[in-house]
This record gives C-alpha cells, structure tokens and sequence, in this order.
C-alpha cells in the first residue's frame, strides 16, 4: 500500500481511529492487525518470508535468553571460582554465538536467496537464464531489523521478547516496514507496546509532518522526475550541462522521494505516539562525504557501523592485522585496519541497495572517497595551514558544502543508472560539449515540465531548502508552530492540504510513482 | 469559559472556512461541458421545485431525441435529465437526485447501454455521469457500485478536485464565471444535433430470436429504479429511441426484463412507421437523432406519456 493513496488514507484513518478508542493496555494489538492487513495487502505470500525473518530471529533470541539465565541460576547455586565462572561463560557464549548465527544465516540466507540469487549466477555461469523470484517488499529492512534485535540479545543488550506477537509487531510496524527507518529495539519496541495516550498537541505536529512529506513526495518528487526521466532515458543526446541538470535534478528527487516517505513515515507514528529515528539531518549541507553518511540514511549507517563495522574492528582477525602494522608504523596500524573495516562496509552498503554491479560501484566510490579522505587527512590539514585558508570561514564551508553535493550528485549518475555502461557514458558526455546556455534559452522547458510546472517547482525546491536551512540551524518550523494558536495550526494545514492537493503531481496524466527505496 | 469559546471560535471559523474553499475549488475545477451534461445538471437544479410531470433518464440517444417543447404541447412538462454515455447505474442516481427536487408522474428511462457492460476503467462516462452532480450519500453509493466497490476511485469521482486538479494550469475565466453564474437551461436538457445521415436502418431483419443477457451490474440498477419509482407512485416507462445498431433480439431482451418487472417498454423501434419516422433524413449520425427526427419522435413520446398519465397508475 503506497503511502500516496487514498487506500492509505483511509487505512490510517481507521487505524488511528480504532488505536485511540482501545484502552491504552491494548492499543498495541491495533497496531499488529493493522501492520499486518497493511502487508498482507501488498502480497499475502510475502508474509511467508517475513515470518522466516521474524521466527528465525525470535527463538534464537528466546534461546540465547535461556542460555543467559541459566548461567546465572548456575553461578549464582554453584557459587564456583572465577576461573570455572570463565569457562561457563565461555561455553554459554559459545551456545549462544552458534544460536545466533544459525538465525542470522536463515534470515540473511532468505534475502540474500531472493535478492542476490541470479544475479551472482549470472555472473558466475555462463548463459545463466534468469530464475522468476519474488522479492518482498521491505525484505532488506525488516531482515536488518530483525538481525540487529538476534545481535543485541547475543550481545547483552537487551532481553528476549517473550511474545511473539509483540516481537511481530516490532519487525512489522506498518509506517516502517516498508523502507525503514531500521529501528533499534530497544527504543523502538518499548513504545509500539506502551500505548500513547491521545494528545491534540502531537496529532497536529504528525499532521504537518504527513503534510510536509506528501509536499515533498507529490510537489517536488514525482515533479521533478519528468526532467530525471528525459535526460536519463535520453543520456546519449543530453551532454554537457544537461548532464550536470541530470545529475543535480536526480539528487533533489531522491532527497525529496526518500526524506518524504521518512516525514510520512514518521508523521503517522508521531500521531500514534510513538517516536520513530530520524533518518535525515539536512544531509546536502554536508561538509564532507563522511558527515553525509551520518546525516542520509541514517539509520542504515547507524545499523552498518553497530553490527558490521564494530564487529569487523573487534575481530580477531582486525587486531592481528592493526597489531602487525602497529609493528612498523603505529599511526598506520590504527588507519589500515579501519580502511579495510570501511571498505568492505562500503561494499555491502552498495550490494545492499540492490544485485547488480552499479550498487556495488556506488558503495565502492563513497566507500573510497572516504577511505581517501582519511588517508588524505594529514596532507590537507598541512595544505589549510600552508594556504592559510581559515577553515571556520563561511566561504570555506560553503565550498565544503557545494564541493560534496557535487561529489554526491556525480555519485547518483552511477547510482540512477540502467548500468555501469551508462553511467560511464554520462560522466564522458558532461565534457563532450560545452553549453551552459541551455540553461537559460528555454531549453529546459523541453524536458517533460511546461513553463508554469516548472515554476511550481522552482518555488516548491526553494521553499525545501529554506525548511532545511531553518533545520540546519536549529529551527524547525514545526516546533514554531506547536507555540502557535490552535487556528493558525489549523490554518496551515488547510493551506498545506490545498497545495498538495492541488499542485501534487498526482491522478490522471501521471502514473502513480512508488517511493525510490521500496524496490530496495 | 469564555476564553474556551474565544479558542474554539477562530478553529470553527477556519475549518468552515477551509470547507467552503474545499466546495468552491471542486465547482472552479470540473471541467464543464456546455450544451451537454454541465448544463443540463445546471439547468435541471434551477427548476422550480415540483414543476415536472416527466422526467426523462439517459445518455445522449435520450436527450437528443426528446424535446420537452415540442411535448409541452400535451400538456406534460419534462426535463431531460442525463448525460453522455450514461449507464444504468448513474441513470438510478439522476432518478434519485430527480427525485430531490421534483414530483414526477412519469419517468422515462432510455435503455441504450442497458445491454452493455458498463466499462470501470473507462474514465469518461463515470466524469460525464457524476461529475456535474452535487456531492450525496446517493452519489457516493452510485460511485462504488459503478466502480465495482474500488474505494479508492469511489472517494477520487466523489470529490472531482482530486480527480482534476492538474488543470490548475488550464483554467480559464470561463471556469470561474460559470461558478458565479446561473445556467437555465432553455431546451430542458434537450440537444438539437444539426446535420443530416441518411441511414440504412436493418431492424426488421435483425431477429434470430436469441435472448440477450443483460450484465447484473445494469439489471441491479434496473430493478432498483422499478423499485423505487413504485415506491413513490411513479409509472416508469423504458425507452428506445430509433438508431442504427439496434436489433430485436435486444429488443426482445429487454421487453423480457420490463415484463418480469412489470413496466411499461415504449420502443420507437417498433413505432417508426407511426412516429413518421424517415431514416435518410432524421438522423444526425447512426446513433443519434437531428432535430427533425426529436421533433417526430417527442410527439409520439407525449401522445404516449398523455395516455399513460391519465391512466390510473399501478
């Protein structure tokens, strides 16, 4: 069910309506029958793979949980010597490790199984035709959900759920199974269960949120994708300049497309009380790669740096390595190690978005302009000094600004790409031609919007980068807002209700978009 | 208390405010169809109320072949009230709608398409059906039985801003005049279609003597609007107007269905010689009448309908 239907609509007017009149005790079960009507109406067969996922993950937890209290019932009846508690623990450790790691291999078996299955074939035999698999919608979101609860009860962290039903919902929440954001349990569990009481304050908040995402979605997104659409499809007659447009106007629908969904996403969890991670902090006013991996996507790379990245540094394998180049440079033996930990992160953050060889060049070429820039880190600090370049500058910034939205934009041509072919293709022809003159003699009127559409979105683009200005510096609209009279709330949101329902690109004469990150 | 209400006034006033805007945007937005269905919604609630002794149901084969003038002249006064392409199923909706504002003896409802199944996913004969007509539980319900219980169009047809806000760049001063401007319609519904076709007409060889089914969706609709006409006294008369692509098998078909509902079927088909109907100079096109042909036609249909009306009913 996509967010930007009227089905939804209705779906979660029921379901807000129907959370509100149970009493609080029970408020959780509204959310498990509606996340799951809300599945099952995508494609009830998908609900198979799902439960692979969450029974997998649930009884190892529940296993592992076993496995902890029964060393403590233990240490604490036999009283034994740090030496013999060492080695219970050890042993339990290791019944648990080999707990974990069978759920971890089901579930990441299904979605790898299921994502990845022909295209490694493809590449490995020759003539390879395609097998017809079905691919769940969310798989790779609510599979890391699920793991990443295994890997914190394996790790202590937090205690097994006992209801499976309450561990259901906790995988399944609707306004997040879809494409994210990839919650923790600990701090997301918690509150699907509690039951948030009704607080008018909050709903209006939720409301605006829904508002602003669906703006961005219906306005910006599924607009802007007329000129994203023509110049890719088209990419061997627009060179120069267009490609520049291309690439600019892809980095715009993305943001707008994925941080929507996000601002829908969290909306409609805002107004059933319950507080989803934010996925995005103004991420093009990033100053470096790196600092836009924390501001994009966040929860993914949150998820990537706890339970691969972490894992990778405090492995056995890692420390011999750090230890042996420790033995020859001891500032290199820290550098390599996190090099080869963010490299092969990179790798799978690319095969995460997809099987095929463009995503594994997409995460390959954050991943090294990263790993460049750390190992690049003392030559530019002894250059700043050199140049006398005063880094807390605003013009300085700015350059860091433009410097990595350029870089991030280049990197879409790869990401948005049919294939690698392509992308190539379009990065040669932004220097075959020189002609910075299509942008002012009309020739961007020619690319799928008429002048007035275009306006629309010139204006709907800035007011989207003011919100974000605003956010970047600590002011958030919608906090202003909550401080405001009753009716003026009320005022704003008939406004915004009017300009997405009109300006939405939406209904007849536009095939109705799915989100970006749902094929993901 | 009194700053509690001071609270709650401007919220009232901003949400009938924003209601308000809600209705007048759909009204700006619909596209309009002068001379066709927009005006002859337009013009039917702007009648004087129970001012009707018929009322004519149908798509454009009904209101280009029914001239209320020309029927006034047997002292019955009518309306046509329909729409291009219009099924069965919006056919009981104007029935309904009809029935809001006027007391009619007589409802004549045109059979054309009661033989087709109507098409869901042709947008064009649910916009020129619903559109024009103000929002109702009535029309809501019409809705998802023509779309086949599809919630999702049901709710996007019964509030037209969804359906056509994109021509927030085509819209001229027309669009917005016709808002604040009232639409009598002066032929009553009726289109006077210019031009001649001369027709062949195959009709009296056109029986094989094979029943046809008519699609559930359009029975329902059918039987609801026998229902309902009994219900408020109303004699209700199926109606066929003379056109290319008609045979008796259809014929015979529908008799059947008026029959087993008990209702009357007049079916000029059947009346050409009577109507002094000529096929090489009444039609405008195959299927629709011209002017000359209306006129020979709705004399014969306000001969009938007086009969009828002073007959007692039921």
């Amino acid at each position: 069910m996509n967010f930007v239907t009227i089905k939804f609509l209705v779906f979660f007017a029921v379901t807000v309506l129907l959370f509100f009149l149970m009493p609080q005790k029970h408020r959780w079960s509204v959310l498990l029958a509606a996340s799951l009507v809300f599945y099952w109406n995508a494609n009830p067969y998908y609900l198979i793979f799902l439960f692979v996922a969450i029974l997998s993950t649930y009884f190892a937890a529940l296993y592992m949980g076993a496995k902890d209290a029964a060393l403590t019932a233990k240490i604490e009846s036999e009283k034994p010597d740090k030496e013999t508690k060492k080695r219970m623990r050890s042993r339990t450790q290791a019944s648990k490790r080999i707990a974990c790691a069978a759920a971890l291999i089901v579930s990441l078996g299904v979605l790898g199984v299921l994502k990845y299955y022909n295209f490694i074939l493809s590449n490995l035999v020759k003539n390879w035709t395609a097998v017809e698999l079905i691919l769940p919608l969310g798989i790779s979101f609510y599979t890391f959900q699920a793991v990443g609860y295994c890997i914190d009860v394996y790790r202590g962290m937090c205690e097994p759920q006992k209801n499976v039903l309450k561990y259901t919902l906790y995988v399944i929440y609707f306004p997040q199974i879809l494409q994210g954001p990839i919650g923790s349990y600990s701090e997301l569990a918690p509150q699907l269960w509690n039951g948030a009481a009704f607080d008018g304050k909050r709903v209006s908040s939720g409301v605006l949120r829904v508002l602003w995402g669906f703006f961005k979605k219906l306005v910006v997104a599924d607009r802007i994708a007329f000129i994203v659409n023509t110049l890719f499809n088209g990419y061997e007659v627009y060179q120069g300049v267009y490609v520049v447009v291309a690439a600019v106007s892809y980095a715009i629908q993305l943001y707008a497309d994925f941080s929507g969904y996000m601002d829908i996403a969290l909306g409609c969890s805002e107004i059933l009380g319950i507080t989803l991670t934010e996925n995005f902090s103004t991420p093009y006013f990033s100053g470096t790669i790196s600092e836009f991996w924390r501001r994009w996507h966040i929860s993914l790379g949150a998820w990537f740096r706890n339970y691969v990245f972490y894992s990778l540094e405090r492995s056995s394998l890692w420390r011999t390595l750090g230890k042996k180049i420790s033995a020859r440079s001891k500032k290199w033996g820290r550098t390599i190690p996190t090099a080869c930990a963010l490299l092969v992160v990179w790798l799978l953050i690319g095969v995460w978005h997809g099987a095929a060889w463009k995503y594994i060049a997409y995460g390959l070429y954050h991943g090294g302009m990263i790993i460049l820039a750390l190992l690049l880190e003392p030559v530019i600090s002894w250059l700043t000094n050199k140049l006398k370049i005063q880094t807390e500058s605003d013009g300085w910034k700015c350059f860091r600004i433009v410097r990595t939205f350029a870089l991030v934009s280049a990197g879409y041509l790869i990401f948005r790409s049919e294939g690698l072919r392509q992308a190539g293709a379009m990065l040669k022809g932004m220097f075959a031609e020189f002609n910075p003159g299509v942008l002012f003699d009309g020739s961007l009127l020619t690319l799928g919007l008429s002048k007035m559409n275009m306006a629309v979105l010139l204006v709907a683009v800035i007011i989207m980068v003011c919100v974000d200005l605003l956010n970047e510096n600590k002011i958030t609209v919608r906090a202003w807002l909550a401080e405001r009279e009753v009716w003026f709330r009320l005022f704003v949101m008939a406004v915004g209700f009017f300009v997405v329902l009109i300006l939405g690109a939406y209904g007849a004469g536009y095939n109705a978009a799915d989100f970006i990150y749902f094929k993901f | 208390m009194k700053q509690k209400i001071m609270r709650v006034i401007p919220c009232v006033c901003v949400i009938l405010a924003a209601l308000v805007a809600f209705s007048c945007l759909q009204k700006i937005f619909v596209p309009k169809y002068p001379g066709d269905v927009s005006s002859i919604t337009a013009g039917f609630y702007e009648l004087e109320e129970d001012s009707l002794d018929a009322v004519f149901l149908g798509p454009s084969q009904m209101f280009c072949s029914l001239n209320p003038a020309v029927i006034d002249e047997y002292g019955i006064s009518s309306y046509d009230f329909g729409g291009s392409a219009q099924h069965m199923v919006a056919s009981y909706l104007y029935a309904k709608e009809a029935l809001k504002t006027q007391s009619p003896k007589v409802i004549l409802c045109d059979i054309c398409s009661l033989l087709i199944d109507p098409d869901v996913n042709d947008p064009t004969w649910i916009s020129w059906s619903y559109d024009t007509l103000p929002f109702s539980v009535d029309k809501v319900r019409s809705l998802y039985h023509a779309l086949d219980g599809d919630i999702s169009r049901t709710i996007a047809y019964a509030f037209p801003l969804l359906q056509y806000h994109n021509r927030w760049e085509e819209l001229t001063g027309a669009d917005f005049s016709w808002f604040f401007t009232e639409h009598p319609n002066e032929t009553r519904g009726f289109l006077d279609r210019p031009g001649t076709t001369e027709v062949q007409l195959s009709y009296e060889n056109s029986y094989t003597g094979q029943l046809l089914t008519i699609p559930e969706k359009n029975m329902a609709a059918l039987r609801q609007l026998a229902e309902l006409c009994q219900s408020r006294n109303i004699r209700l008369v199926l109606y066929k107007a003379p056109s290319d692509s008609w045979t008796k098998d259809m014929s015979a078909s529908i008799q059947a269905a008026a029959d087993e509902m008990d209702v009357y079927f007049l079916n000029c088909m059947e009346h050409l010689e009577e109507i002094g109907f000529d096929a090489s100079t009444d039609f405008s096109d195959s299927a629709h009448l011209n002017g000359s042909g209306a006129n020979k036609v709705s004399a014969y249909v306000g001969q009938y309908l007086a009969a009828q009306i002073n007959e007692p009913l039921f």
